[in-house]
């Protein structure tokens, strides 16, 4: 499973082609990240693409606040809406909260960005899970301290044994990746092997199933439904 | 792989081209069995062929049976 796909909602040759290399690679599911502005019924047509190549799709926004107020107000407008969210942390205030908030099912961190990286703080507050965008991070930032970043990442969830999500962030058809070559990036920044075959597999499908169970009809909380009596 | 492996790790893994497929553009490659998983890191930061690794098996004859 991927978690992290970016289609170019603006191009349908682009998102067709995407969805075959997807199939190509032997995903079953993938997480769709769109534009919150985007219309439902080109969302429609988007995941269409994706099912007549026998993909099934869940949709996943991206929240990059830039404040702790802006990021409380993100998740409450748009944690319903969603089957994924995903918190990219921009600096300490964002990512302790993202960190500790259960609406967050992932957090990724901008390998750009100097200034905030995954530490140990960051872990022992984590109740979701850590994403490496292994793929887009490595491709569009080939940068000699991005892999010793990564390694340094990589350690720290080790440490604190943080669920961690390997994803491609494809944006294009040329970025799909299948899922062991995820895993073999994933070894190669010194995650384990237990690691890297969880984060391509048991971990994003927990993340997925837990949130489709939540925004079913009759779900109130964990271990409550609403169950209508049957009319004979 | 020379430039993320080095010279050592190429040698490690040791990689050669079977056959290739420019109709299909399918290509088997072939490699040490400790450096398969390095070989498959490497072809994934190929950003212009963008590879995709459909299987891996042992053998060529196990590679076309599963087809």
């Amino acid at each position: 499973m991927d978690l992290h796909v970016i289609p170019n909602v603006s191009d349908d040759h682009s998102c067709r082609r995407m969805a075959e290399q997807l199939a190509l690679a032997g995903y079953s599911i993938v997480g769709l990240t769109l534009p919150t502005g985007i219309l439902v019924d080109r969302i429609r047509e988007i995941k269409r693409h994706f099912q007549e190549n026998g993909i099934e799709t869940v949709l996943r926004v991206d929240l990059s606040p830039g404040s702790r107020h802006e990021l409380l107000r993100l998740l409450r407008r748009f944690r319903r809406s969603y089957d994924i969210v995903s918190v990219k942390c921009s600096n300490q205030n964002v990512s302790s909260v993202a960190a500790r908030d259960g609406r967050v099912d992932v957090l990724f961190f901008d390998s750009r960005n100097h200034r905030m990286r995954f530490n140990h703080t960051v872990a022992n507050l984590l109740q979701g899970a850590l994403e490496f965008n292994l793929v887009s991070t490595l491709l569009t930032n080939p940068a000699d301290d991005t892999l010793a970043r990564l390694t340094n990442e990589a350690r720290v969830t080790q440490h604190h044994k943080t669920k961690v999500v390997l994803s491609s962030g494809s944006s294009s058809p040329s970025m799909v990746r299948s899922p062991s070559q995820l895993f073999a990036l994933g070894r190669s920044i010194g995650l384990s092997k237990v690691q890297c075959r969880d984060g391509v597999s048991t971990i994003p499908c927990s993340i997925v199933n837990r949130n489709l169970e939540r925004r079913s009809d009759g779900y109130v909380e964990e271990g409550v439904r609403i169950v209508l009596p049957r009319v004979v | 792989m020379r430039k993320h492996f080095g010279d050592f790790g190429l040698a490690r893994i040791d990689p050669k081209l079977v056959r290739f497929n420019a109709r299909k553009a399918e290509a088997i490659v072939a490699c040490r069995r400790n450096g398969a998983e390095d070989l498959e890191a490497a072809m994934a930061l190929i950003p212009e062929a963008a590879p995709i690794t459909i299987r891996m098996s042992g053998t060529i004859k196990g590679l076309v049976k599963k087809r």
